[in-house]
């Protein structure tokens, strides 16, 4: 695997059932030992080094909490293991969510235990956080909370947090990059707004006959005509490509936008990838 | 310097086990506080039916401390079983693999944890039974006894602790926890005391009591020993079963650092263990065929019957661990493992049977002659001044050696137990 996540960002990475999205986040939390090679933090192995684990807060998708504990009891515990963990932060957080601290948390929905474990993780103050499928699930109100208490924390201290998924709608308006992981391996890999921004589709009709060599100044990904209208993906800055549509006179001209599942469908088979076999 | 001690850690560890270090707190002080009422009850009425204080002012038996003893043995496999359950589960391993701390750290503090809750209970229990008793009339307390007796308890439920933490570090599932623990709690001293037996049969002549032969046998082990209520002034017993305490941790600690958080809710940490566990499992049911047959004769309905139990033993660990009957199959082609082991085995009890057949010594390198006898717990006078009466003439020299030349004649001759082992009279 090979990408690069900057610091402050939130990375997404979605894939498949058996992609490795797990694996590769419990190695770089340093759970699994890796068989072979190393994982390095500004130069220094992750695996058994508390000095570097203790930036990172891995939260997987198997939730783990004391038996019988309540939300007080966790923070005891991780602030028995993280020393900057913060309680100030983390009374804040449960107010925020609207948690109690004092009930157990297994009478807690699987939503709640979701954001539990998140106030938790976030209460921590890490510089890298991962999250393992954690927000799969959660209704949109509290997928919106979620993001916007992790936003706070990019904001405020920088941090750097991965999200895995195997949906790429839970994904799209939490990440500012997203990629693909297929067979261990990224097969994909962009900023956000510029996928969305960078391809769109044009449905263009003209009169007289005409092919796709008459749009060979445009990048295009995908090509259909049916008489004589014409629909494509094309890609690069939306208003230059317009333009020079425009300057070819043509009598319908559509310009509409792409959700993120389209652009990857579209770009995965620029790569020659079928994407629905990647993504189920 | 490398942090391999954390106190929070160490405070997780006695919150992590408070649930049965209450409850083993509760019934070990219970039965201690309620044993010497009893007692001292007892003395009472004996006294005001025969106005007599006791027949004599008696001191505080070992064996009075067994039942919380026991109970100690068994929580100390429950300790250490709850403190790393975490193990059997990939949401709470992975936890414990992924906080910044290193494993060897986390490791020692939790048996530090394990250690200080057993620790406390025995003071303090102890303490109680000997506040108890110093408030009767009718006992006196022996202090020795009170310092010495808790210790040895101590020292046997830890050891006990130590086997299941082993266990926990190189299993995955409850069952193989339990299994293993079993196993590398009597492996060893099973295989040890199949070894005696069968010595001692095929060779009469080697010595009992004192010898090392001895540290093989299943007794020779303080909690078996404490459920006979013995092993208490056993000092050599005690340091040894102290000194295996410490190097079944410092396995134990290896293989938790060693172990991948993968192996949750797998029986064995690899292909290759598992086979170990099964191969030394069923190994002592098939060196049971040996013994028997050495002991008994060749009696092929029986040893078939043994053989039948040995391989049943073999399939239903693999089938209990692994819960797969395709593990089982691919399992039995390494039937022939314990099968040559056994093999092994017998060539080695043979080889072992010459060695001291062969060791008849001359007259010249005998010092003493000397008779031992059993000495029980309250030996009289004359069982101690026979076992320290050593005669060194050499007309008396010359005599035992001759009958022990004619008994390994004798032994060589007719084999095992069905020889006769002749003694000079005269």
């Amino acid at each position: 695997m090979n990408c690069k996540i900057p610091n402050g960002c939130i990375y997404g990475l979605v894939g498949s059932n058996g992609a490795g999205k797990s694996t590769f986040l419990r190695l770089i939390s340093g759970i699994y030992r890796p068989t072979s090679g190393s994982i390095r933090f500004d130069g220094e192995e992750v695996y058994e080094n508390p000095s570097v684990k203790r930036k990172i807060v891995f939260v997987p998708d198997e939730l783990y909490f004391l038996p019988q504990a309540n939300l007080m009891r966790m923070a005891t515990l991780y602030k028995s293991i993280y020393e900057s963990f913060s309680f100030e932060r983390f009374h804040n957080l449960t107010k925020t969510f609207g948690l109690s601290e004092t009930a157990n948390i297994g009478t807690f929905s699987k939503g709640m235990k979701r954001q539990a474990s998140t106030i938790l993780a976030l209460s921590a103050m890490p510089e890298y956080l991962f999250f393992d499928e954690t927000f799969d699930g959660l209704d949109p109100v509290m997928r919106n909370l979620v993001k916007q208490v992790i936003y706070n924390d990019v904001m405020e201290r920088n941090t750097t947090t991965i999200i895995t998924s195997h949906s790429l709608r839970e994904l799209e308006d939490t990440c500012d990059q997203l990629a693909l992981l297929h067979k261990g391996g990224i097969v994909f890999e962009s900023d956000i707004q510029n996928l969305k921004t960078q391809l769109f589709k044009v449905q263009v009709a003209f009169d007289g006959e005409f092919d796709r060599s008459r749009f060979a100044s445009v990048e295009i990904l995908n090509y259909t005509q049916m008489g004589s209208v014409a629909t494509f993906i094309a890609r690069g800055e939306r208003e230059g490509v317009v333009c020079k549509i425009r300057e070819m006179n043509p009598i319908l001209l559509d310009v509409l936008p792409l959700n993120l599942e389209e652009v990857f469908v579209y770009e995965m088979e620029a790569l020659g990838y079928a994407f629905g076999e990647i993504l189920m | 310097m490398k942090k391999i001690f954390s106190i929070k850690l160490y405070v997780e560890g006695l919150k992590r086990i408070k649930l049965p270090g209450i409850a083993a707190a509760i019934a070990v002080i219970l039965l201690n506080a309620l044993l010497p009422l009893i007692e001292i009850l007892n003395s009472h009425r004996r006294y005001d039916i025969t106005g007599v204080i006791g027949h004599s002012v008696t001191s505080v038996e070992p064996y009075e401390f067994l039942p919380f003893g026991l109970l100690m043995l068994a929580f100390g496999a429950i300790f250490a079983y709850s403190m790393f359950s975490f193990l059997n589960e990939r949401n709470r391993s992975d936890f414990f693999h992924a906080i910044p701390h290193k494993r060897i750290c986390v490791y020692l503090s939790f048996v530090s944890a394990i250690f200080t809750w057993m620790f406390a209970i025995l003071a303090v229990s102890t303490g109680l039974n000997a506040i108890l008793y110093s408030f009767s009339q009718y006992h006196s307390v022996n202090l020795s006894v009170v310092l010495v007796t808790p210790l040895v308890m101590l020292v046997a439920s830890t050891m006990v602790a130590a086997f299941m933490t082993l266990a926990m570090t190189l299993t995955g599932t409850v069952i193989s926890n339990v299994l293993i623990f079993v196993l590398v709690l009597l492996f060893g001293r099973t295989v040890g005391q199949i070894f005696v037996t069968a010595l001692r049969e095929l060779a009469p002549i080697v010595k009992y009591g004192d010898s090392f032969l001895n540290y093989l046998e299943l007794e020779f082990s303080l909690p078996f020993k404490l459920l006979t209520g013995e092993g208490f002034d056993n000092t050599p017993l005690v340091i040894y079963t102290a000194v295996v305490t410490l190097l079944v941790f410092a396995v134990g600690a290896v293989c938790y650092v060693r172990r991948r958080s993968e192996t949750a809710t797998k029986s064995a940490p690899s292909r290759f263990l598992q086979h170990v566990y099964r191969t030394a499992i069923s190994l002592p049911f098939f060196l049971f065929i040996v013994l028997t047959a050495i002991t008994d004769g060749l009696d092929l309905s029986a040893q078939l019957a043994l053989l039948v139990v040995a391989l049943l033993v073999y399939c239903l660990f693999e089938l209990m661990t692994t819960k797969k009957i395709k593990s089982l199959v691919k399992a039995l082609p390494m039937l022939v493992i314990p099968i040559l082991l056994s093999g092994i085995f017998t060539g080695a009890v043979y080889l072992s049977r010459n060695a001291v057949l062969n060791q008849v010594p001359t007259l010249d390198k005998v010092e003493s002659i000397g008779k031992q006898e059993s000495v029980s717990y309250n030996p009289t006078y004359r069982e101690l001044r026979t076992n320290d009466t050593f005669i060194d003439s050499d007309e008396a020299k010359e005599l035992v050696l001759k009958a022990l030349e004619r008994n390994v004649e004798q032994i060589r001759k007719y084999g095992n137990t069905r020889g006769w082992v002749i003694v000079d009279e005269n």
